[in-house]
């Protein structure tokens, strides 16, 4: 079992090699095949990190441009979705720096919209009301974080992606990933404490 | 709580440790209501964490990432060319800086020049009237005096004199320069102070007139430094020779 998942995992990658290896020689297709093979991916992290799905797609965007750009760059020895992950983690570094400037109301009614609009059970109402307080809490919580805080709990307890994998993306040792999960968890503890409180 | 429990109660929650370490884990903090509370927060944690992973569709097609990357993308990257000499900038403005910086110090550090006056024992003056110091008109008659010269006639410039013909005519607008002293001889700088209503030239002015006109001077040259001796706390000074056949100022 372990095996078909590497070998499966290995011709994963050997065709996301191919395809960029086509998009160096000039083959936009091949380039947009990893754009939909990954995008979805990219979109999900670039979400979680910036909260609003107009500048997750931005971010997504600004994303596969730098990749385009950056091919040459690229080593085949790191999977495609690593490396991807790693420029969607920076662009989205640099843009809680610009975005720091919204005013924090903005935020809310953006993030109290989206969630209305995405989530929501009609038949519960007053379980439905609970939850979202929840989840506003708790997504208030995770934007408050310092951003090396909130990307690895995105990465392993949003997007569950293993530790090895997280490591590749953020540039450290498995070890370094797991010290900065438990670190990210207890900030994050120590910040959803005083707002989940009330009820307890 | 301690830190190692607490990451420990994390780990549990997550579902990170082992069937054997989280029921361990579990035996040891049933007793322990802050753990357990610790315990319960990072469950309600997970699960909140989990039903974040929900996000909208992207309204995302390949025609928009066509027409950024055709924006953006195809621009040509910045490429270094291969003959690029970029690197000389370094080293050539280390050497500017430091061709500037010596330059700069050796302005700030320059010794001043000695300064070449009249010994005590300066002859004379040598004024003719060919070469005449030029006094202001608001300078008022006064006798200038030499340390050793003899009497010499320094013409003055003002609208209505005259120009002696002869030097041993004296106007009354006319320096006269006269014996010194030894009592009252200056030795700094070389010339009588203040006797009666005489008026003394000071150096400078002495020393503007010695270069302004050109004057034959039969004493010794003496080079005044600027650096102070210690004990006298006066300039230093050395003669360097005769100046019998030196044209000052020349």
């Amino acid at each position: 079992m372990g095996y078909d998942a590497s070998l499966s995992g290995r011709m994963e990658m050997d065709t996301d090699v191919a395809l960029v290896r086509k998009a160096r020689d000039g083959d936009f297709r091949a380039f947009e095949q990893l754009f939909d093979r990954h995008r979805s991916l990219v979109y999900r992290f670039a979400y979680q990190m910036t909260s609003r799905r107009d500048d997750a797609e931005d971010v997504v965007q600004e994303a596969f441009v730098r990749a385009y750009q950056n091919l040459h760059r690229y080593r085949d020895e790191a999977k495609f979705t690593t490396w991807l992950l790693r420029i969607v983690t920076n662009l989205c570094t640099d843009q809680a720096r610009m975005s720091q400037r919204r005013s924090a109301l903005e935020q809310q009614e953006a993030a109290g919209a989206l969630d209305w609009m995405t989530n929501g059970d009609i038949e519960d109402p007053v379980n439905n009301l609970e939850a979202d307080r929840r989840k506003i809490a708790l997504r208030k919580a995770l934007n408050a974080l310092p951003m090396h805080h909130k990307s690895v709990i995105i990465l392993r307890d949003i997007e569950e992606r293993e530790y090895p994998d997280m490591a590749a993306i953020l540039g450290c040792t498995d070890g370094g990933a797991k010290l900065r999960v438990l670190r990210a968890r207890r900030a994050l503890k120590e910040r959803i404490a005083p707002l989940l409180g009330e009820d307890r | 709580m301690k830190g190692k429990i607490e990451d420990k109660l994390a780990k549990l929650a997550f579902g990170e440790l082992s069937p054997e370490e989280a029921a361990k884990l579990e035996r040891e903090v049933q007793n322990d209501p802050e753990a357990l509370r610790a315990l319960s927060l990072y469950k309600d944690m997970r699960a909140g964490l989990k039903s974040l992973s929900d996000v909208p569709e992207d309204q995302f097609s390949k025609e928009r990432l066509r027409d950024a990357i055709l924006t953006q993308g195809l621009k040509p990257l910045p490429t270094r060319p291969i003959s690029s000499r970029s690197w000389l900038w370094m080293p050539a403005t280390a050497c500017a800086m430091g061709f500037v910086l010596m330059f700069t110090l050796n302005l700030t550090h320059k010794k001043p020049l000695p300064q070449v006056v009249m010994g005590p024992e300066v002859a004379s003056l040598g004024l003719s009237n060919s070469h005449p110091i030029e006094i202001p008109k608001n300078f008022s008659t006064g006798t200038l005096i030499g340390p050793t010269a003899p009497p010499t006639t320094v013409a003055t410039t003002t609208g209505d004199a005259k120009q002696p013909d002869d030097m041993d005519e004296v106007d009354p607008r006319v320096l006269t320069s006269m014996e010194p002293t030894d009592a009252a001889y200056d030795p700094d700088l070389g010339v009588q102070p203040p006797k009666g209503n005489t008026l003394t030239a000071s150096r400078t002015s002495l020393l503007s007139s010695a270069r302004t006109a050109s004057l034959k001077t039969s004493g010794s040259i003496v080079l005044i430094d600027q650096d102070k001796d210690e004990q006298t706390g006066a300039c230093k000074a050395t003669e360097v020779g005769s100046s019998s056949n030196v044209l000052v100022g020349g």
